[in-house]
């Protein structure tokens, strides 16, 4: 739990210059000045990036790979109830990724993680990706069947790779869009149990896959 | 208080669940390393609904290096 350490709040004097043909003005106002401190976010998700094996740029097909790391290692479990630390690599195969159609906030196509083997209980908490555009798909989600996800740890940082499987239906070519943005799912807590929170991870890319 | 990241990188801050009497304030932030040292900083900006985002910033930290986050707020 984040909380402001210091706050100072003081009366300060602004001083306002205006200037009315050459005549220079000084208007002094009184406004509240508050100062605070507030610690830093220790885990949070540091990149995303897409990859495009298949197929053309801008499309979102087989093998095509969707990669984020992390800033700590993950507490495995808070993705995939079935996940132990006790292991610095998973993967999980016949996962069903989908794009889902101008479902995002913004209007925009999502990419999340659907049906996962019995492994995982209720589910993998990966969150969701805004995909900076709404052309990937049209006309409903598309499912990929088939997929995997993959996990890897260092001491300081965790990678989960999704590579997509089989498509379940035609995709659209993207030829120009915007950064996709990560948002984790409030679930995904690191090894020290900090709660990765609101943070977001944006790619450097404006047209995925 | 969340971050935006980019490549690794701080690229925007953005802070939630601000005092109803801060709307209309106009904030400022600095972002520093553990001996207090500035590696980065962003705004003004306006406060609105209890929430300010800060972009850009004027320099890009990793977020490991970034301990404490320095708020001024001025208003309303």
């Amino acid at each position: 739990m984040r909380r402001l350490a210091m706050i100072v709040p003081t009366i300060a004097v602004v001083a306002v210059l205006t200037t009315t043909a050459g005549a220079a003005t000084i208007v002094l106002v009184a406004k509240q000045l508050t100062t605070a401190t507030d610690s830093a976010p220790v885990f949070v998700p540091l990149t995303l990036s897409t990859a495009n094996n298949r197929g053309p740029a801008g499309r979102a097909d087989r093998t095509d790979t969707t990669t984020v790391t992390f800033s700590e290692q993950v507490n495995q479990s808070t993705l995939c109830s079935g996940w132990s630390n006790a292991s610095n690599t998973q993967t999980l195969n016949t996962v069903t990724l989908m794009l889902n159609d101008n479902a995002g906030a913004s209007g925009n196509d999502t990419l999340t993680v659907g049906a996962v083997p019995a492994t995982c209980g209720s589910g993998f908490h990966f969150g969701t990706i805004d995909t900076g555009s709404n052309a990937y798909v049209t006309g409903g989600v598309v499912s990929f069947t088939n997929s995997t996800i993959t996990l890897a740890q260092t001491a300081n940082s965790t990678t989960l790779v999704l590579t997509f499987g089989t498509p379940s239906a035609a995709r659209g070519i993207v030829a120009a869009g915007t950064a996709a943005i990560y948002t984790p799912d409030p679930a995904i807590h690191d090894i020290a149990n900090h709660a990765v929170g609101t943070n977001q991870a944006a790619t450097t890319t404006t047209v995925q896959w | 208080m969340s971050y935006l990241t980019t490549n690794g990188s701080v690229t925007q801050v953005s802070m939630t669940g601000l005092p109803a009497g801060c709307n209309g304030a106009v904030v400022g932030l600095t972002l520093v390393n553990a001996v207090g040292a500035s590696l980065g900083s962003g705004g003004p900006v306006v406060v609105s609904g209890g929430a300010a985002t800060v972009r850009p910033l004027t320099a890009n930290p990793a977020p490991a290096s970034v301990t404490n986050v320095q708020l001024v707020a001025i208003g309303p």
